[in-house]
């Protein structure tokens, strides 16, 4: 039983030290346990709160490339070429139809990547060579944690929020929908999603333009 | 995590673990109406496809009853015509059994699984190739890196008479039956049929591929896999000499315990708060309103929250200020001079 079952064990009126339903094995502790998974899952899937970076050795003539990761990938926040110290510009299909219809066959140093489905990232141009390669910085949300002794991928800031949420699907299970909504709401406060503004000036979040041409293959 | 798994999720929150009152059967169909709806409110599935020319299919039928046998495959051709009582082979073979003496000329040979077409001689019918299971509407579409348009046989017919043996480097599709699921390229790519993907040629088998009888026909290349020990491996998608288009997916229905649903796990419960919501909204002995609107509030939230995630998906957008090239044009149309008429 790691520290967040904890939390919603003593919520739910159990004792952790002694628990009556919840037992403290993968059994008893599925349900708690899948809650709180989701809890984390969805906080990173809307505040993009765990990243990880990887690397993609590039190959001559070849743009796209599936990613396989432990979890889910969710979002590219940026994406680096080593040798050629440049940065990658997001880009989308509807884009390079436009500027250059035939753009599968250009092929040059990428400039730009776009990001496809669940788990396909592709570069434009396409490389022209394998020496160099690629360093992508991406928000991944996370498998689900099977044992107390797993790491939980998740800001500190945040497990009240996952801890409610865990407490919201007990309630709601027991038949209780007017306790279960009351701690849905606990999980939207303490996840600042109910605020106007953002709670973290850490992280501006206004557009900026800029007079930058496209990238386009050299 | 396969449908055994959600179900049990599923019956948990029902609190109805060994089937009392709902079944099995009336989950599964909830699943898959949930699963439908969430992707039509969403758009969230979308994938890309290398499928390769001429697409290969598991066996091939001639007459429709012949079909009821089949249900252990996947990938499934009706080949050849069906005439009469009979199926026939080529055009002349109609005018025999009419006892019309006259022989009509063919195009080329036929076939009974679409990789024969491709065997040095010309093919004497159209080359339909499939989609793949899931899909839904296409976004893109390329041939050999080149892109190529929507059109209609119609449009093809009207051009080029011999539009069934005309070949060359394809800039055309066009649907040929939506229930099969299946597009026809024009022209039919000229390629020399070969065993490999390296080099000139119409892909068939390649070092390292698996045939992926679930999603489709083309194979996922494994030998190109790199870093895999490491938790982070990278399949390469091989788009030369294929067909690569970007869709966006119909998620397949779950049938059996082991069947994976298409959506990523961190969605997956967005479809399962839908389900639960339908379960107690339902005319039988579990319905309870008050928990029913709950889970169906849980997944109109979820729908919010999927697409605050999409939108997550573009926060790495440069945004530009443009001029030239994006300048909007307006369509011309003719009209009556401003001064007319005289007031």
């Amino acid at each position: 039983m790691n520290v967040l079952e904890r939390k919603v064990l003593e919520l739910i009126g159990e004792d952790p030290d002694s628990p009556d339903v919840f037992t403290d094995d993968d059994e008893g502790m599925a349900p708690i346990r899948d809650s709180i998974n989701d809890a984390i899952q969805e906080v990173i899937m809307l505040t993009g709160c765990f990243k990880r970076e990887y690397y993609i050795p590039l190959r001559e003539g070849q743009a796209f490339y599936r990613l396989r990761l432990g979890g889910d990938l969710g979002w590219i926040t940026d994406a680096w070429l080593v040798n050629n110290k440049s940065r990658l510009s997001q880009t989308d299909l509807t884009r390079l139809n436009y500027l250059d219809p035939r753009w599968q066959k250009t092929s040059a140093t990428p400039a730009s990547y776009f990001q496809f489905g669940r788990d396909v990232v592709g570069l434009y141009p396409k490389p022209s060579g394998t020496t160099d390669i690629l360093r992508l910085t991406l928000v991944e949300i996370p498998a689900a944690y099977s044992s107390d002794k797993d790491r939980i991928k998740l800001r500190d800031q945040f497990q009240y929020a996952v801890v409610h949420y865990a407490v919201a699907e007990f309630w709601a299970s027991r038949g209780d929908s007017l306790e279960a909504q009351k701690n849905m709401q606990m999980y939207m406060d303490a996840l600042g999603l109910t605020k106007e503004y953002s709670a973290s000036p850490e992280y501006p979040r206004q557009l900026r333009a800029t007079k930058d041409p496209w990238p386009v293959a050299q | 995590m396969t449908w055994a798994v959600e179900l049990e999720k599923i019956r948990r929150m029902l609190r109805d673990p060994d089937g009392t009152i709902w079944s099995d059967a009336y989950l599964r169909h909830l699943y898959n109406d949930a699963q439908q709806d969430f992707q039509n409110k969403t758009r969230a599935l979308e994938d890309i496809h290398a499928q390769r020319i001429p697409g290969l299919y598991q066996i091939s039928y001639q007459y429709d009853w012949e079909y009821r046998s089949l249900s252990t495959y996947s990938q499934i051709y009706q080949c050849l015509t069906t005439h009469d009582e009979y199926v026939v082979c080529h055009a002349w073979e109609p005018q025999q059994i009419a006892g019309i003496d006259a022989d009509v000329v063919d195009y080329g040979i036929h076939f009974s699984h679409p990789w024969e077409s491709c065997m040095s001689e010309v093919p004497g019918e159209l080359i339909k190739t499939r989609f793949p299971n899931n899909f839904g509407t296409l976004s893109y579409m390329a041939y050999n890196n080149e892109p190529i348009a929507a059109g209609s046989k119609k449009r093809v017919q009207s051009a080029d008479a011999s539009y069934i043996t005309t070949e060359g480097q394809p800039f055309l599709y066009y649907m040929y039956d939506d229930e099969d699921n299946s597009f026809v390229l024009y022209p039919r790519p000229s390629t020399v049929f070969q065993s490999d993907i390296s080099g000139d040629g119409v892909a068939f088998f390649a070092e390292g591929d698996e045939e992926d009888t679930a999603t489709g026909i083309i194979a996922v290349r494994t030998s190109t896999t790199d870093s895999q020990e490491e938790g982070f491996s990278v399949d390469i998608v091989d788009t030369d000499y294929n067909v690569f288009m970007v869709y966006s997916v119909s998620p397949e229905d779950v049938e059996v315990e082991s069947d994976e649903p298409e959506f990523p796990m961190f969605m997956r419960k967005y479809v399962r708060f839908n389900v639960i919501a339908r379960a107690y909204g339902g005319n039988n002995d579990g319905k309870i309103r008050s928990l029913s609107e709950y889970w169906s509030t849980r997944y109109e939230l979820g729908i919010k929250f999927v697409k605050r995630y999409l939108q997550n998906k573009r926060q790495d957008r440069d945004y530009r200020l443009t001029s030239g090239p994006n300048q909007r044009r307006y369509a011309r149309h003719v009209r009556l001079p401003d001064t007319y008429p005289l007031v």
